[in-house]
């Protein structure tokens, strides 16, 4: 019986949290902090998510800004071209959305971040295909009737072969 | 009319603003975004674009512009 109200609570608690609304938040860490200090920033920021589930996140790699980024610390504006770029995506309440933004935004090593909702399903694990490559698709449905005709050339030639050679024989 | 690439949009559900390669393809070389007339994407799709290519610009993963 204890077996059953265990698993029964387990289930209740697995709709609340398939209930909850999805986020992702995708940041970036100023690189000052190094390859080693990466992995603090991360987990002050799965700390400050509380009790939300896990769903998925992407290690911070370093990578080069598209342009500068600023950031006023201390009365003086540093300068960012590069920084680690990882995200987390996590369902959470919605009511503890603003706390956490909170966090997010007066954590100095984070340089910039972005949170938004979205779905469970990983969107970019989908299978990959070039967007102009559809040109392969083109090919098979040209090669269906092409197909379809040579064997229809082939069984008219058997059957009209004879009628033809009877004909002339005829003549 | 539907067309090749929002064929490809649908495959995919939904355009993330971190899958930058995918985005690049649906830019001009100023870095401007394509009118629909040159994507082909569907009225949907064209607005999910707009959106993932202006979040990827606020996260500096795409430039606001290209000189």
């Amino acid at each position: 019986m204890a077996e059953m109200s265990q698993t029964a609570e387990v289930s209740s608690q697995a709709n609340i949290s398939e209930s909850r609304p999805v986020y992702e938040v995708g940041f970036h860490v100023v690189p000052t902090v190094g390859d080693e200090g990466v992995a603090g920033v991360v987990d002050q920021i799965t700390s400050a998510l509380g009790n939300a589930e896990i769903i998925s996140q992407q290690v911070p790699e370093k990578m080069r800004l598209a342009y500068t980024v600023e950031q006023a610390a201390a009365g003086k504006r540093a300068k960012f071209d590069e920084a680690y770029f990882g995200f987390i995506k996590f369902a959470i309440d919605r009511e503890e959305i603003p706390a956490l933004e909170q966090a997010l935004r007066a954590n100095k090593n984070i340089l910039r971040f972005l949170l938004i909702e979205t779905t469970r399903e990983d969107i970019s694990q989908a299978p990959r295909r070039a967007v102009f490559a559809s040109d392969r698709l083109e090919g098979e449905t040209i090669q269906k009737p092409k197909a379809a005709a040579e064997e229809k050339a082939g069984e008219v030639s058997e059957a009209e072969l004879d009628k033809s050679i009877d004909a002339l024989v005829q003549e | 009319m539907p067309t090749k690439t929002d064929n490809y949009v649908a495959h995919f559900k939904a355009l993330d603003y971190k899958d930058v390669d995918t985005l690049k393809k649906f830019l001009n070389p100023h870095g401007k975004i394509m009118p629909r007339r040159r994507t082909g994407l569907s009225a949907p799709n064209q607005r999910a674009l707009a959106q993932a290519v202006k979040r990827a610009r606020f996260m500096a993963l795409l430039p606001y512009i290209v000189r």
